[in-house]
């Protein structure tokens, strides 16, 4: 009897050997990490009509284009507000539309083109001047602008100058601000 | 006959007792015998990988990939002869995609999930799902080796999304098998 005991015992220890080994090799695993990673950049854009016809001139009157969109947009998380400003960067003939478009008072109409839009609202002002269009706001979305718009107005002396496309350059510029 | 009865019942009751003082003796042996084992180990299981992989910065709508990647797994236990080799993105909701903050986040993820492949992995596949690079590879001289590749494809959405680094942490495991 003690004999049966013994090898009962014995085969419990044994039992116990053959099971450990198992948990040992379950915990072989190993792991390492890797950090895939890559960046996109900051952008800041504005958009503007690249070009508003107003003509041909034919008669003394004004002539008009309005319901210009300028948006503008960035993805920099830390940019919260905007601002918009509209120039024109001639000296001499600085607002006034000229016969090859460069600043050449000689060759300019007799009256200076006005904007309108955004904060400037319905009423047009004289380009000979830089305009806010619009101050810092936030979020920079609502500097958006739907009604920007331009008016020139045609005098019959005008009507009598060189033949012609005459033109302006206007300058948009959108600040972002934290 | 009752007192017969009653003496060999206690003769019962006194080998049972000695029954299980020998299977408790026997079992504790074995684990007397066994816990060294489990405690000293003697045995190293290692999977060594890239630190970091940069796909750059991300300027255009196209593929950015990086191959070549080396990933060795290795064991001095003589007992294991094979290894298996897995990747995994451990997030769950953004599972396989690069964020901005490398965190658990849908709203800041690219557009498209993060294609490994490797070993066993012959075609770029989404690390949405865990990926087994092998399966049962064979150790030779205890080591193992292969080439692991990622690719991020960015959309033009992308590009517009906040500015910042996108990452995600892969996990390889490896797994020892005599």
């Amino acid at each position: 009897m003690k004999n049966k005991i013994l090898v009962l015992g014995l085969v419990l220890a044994l039992v116990a050997v053959m099971v450990m080994p198992m948990a040992v090799s379950a915990a072989n695993p190993t792991s390492g990490n890797t950090t895939v990673q890559g960046s996109i950049g900051v952008t800041y854009t504005i958009n503007v009509p690249t070009t508003i016809i107003l003509g041909p001139f034919t008669t003394a009157q004004a002539y008009a284009a309005t319901g210009k969109s300028i948006t503008v947009s960035t993805n920099d998380p830390t940019q919260t507000t905007c601002g918009i400003t509209v120039a024109d960067s001639k000296t001499a003939s600085k607002g006034f539309l000229t016969l090859a478009g460069a600043d050449d008072a000689a060759k300019e109409l007799t009256n200076a083109l006005t904007v309108a839009g955004g904060d400037l609202g319905a009423n047009y002002f004289p380009l000979s001047t830089d305009r806010t269009l619009k101050v810092s706001t936030t979020p920079i979305a609502s500097a958006n602008i739907a009604d920007f718009a331009v008016s020139q107005t045609i005098t019959s002396g005008d009507l009598t100058k060189a033949a012609g496309t005459y033109s302006l350059s206007m300058t948009f510029t959108a600040t972002f601000s934290p | 006959m009752g007192l017969a009865f009653a003496s060999s019942l206690k003769l019962v009751v006194r080998e049972m007792r000695k029954l299980f003082i020998f299977v408790a003796i026997g079992a504790l042996l074995g684990l007397l015998t066994t816990s060294p084992v489990m405690a000293a180990d003697p045995y190293t299981y290692t999977i060594t990988v890239p630190g970091f992989i940069t796909l750059g910065t991300f300027i255009a709508a196209q593929a950015y990939s990086l191959t070549d990647q080396p990933i060795t797994v290795s064991t001095d236990a003589p007992t294991q002869t094979t290894c298996g080799i897995t990747v995994s993105d451990s997030k769950t909701a953004s599972k396989g995609f690069l964020t901005l903050s490398g965190a658990d986040d849908i709203a800041k993820e690219l557009t498209n999930p993060l294609m490994v492949k490797g070993g066993d992995v012959v075609d770029y596949t989404p690390l949405t799902t865990d990926q087994i690079l092998k399966a049962s590879a064979t150790l030779i001289a205890g080591t193992y080796n292969t080439d692991f590749a990622v690719s991020q494809t960015i959309a033009s959405g992308d590009l517009t999304k906040a500015a910042g680094t996108y990452s995600l942490i892969m996990t390889f495991t490896a797994t020892f098998s005599p």
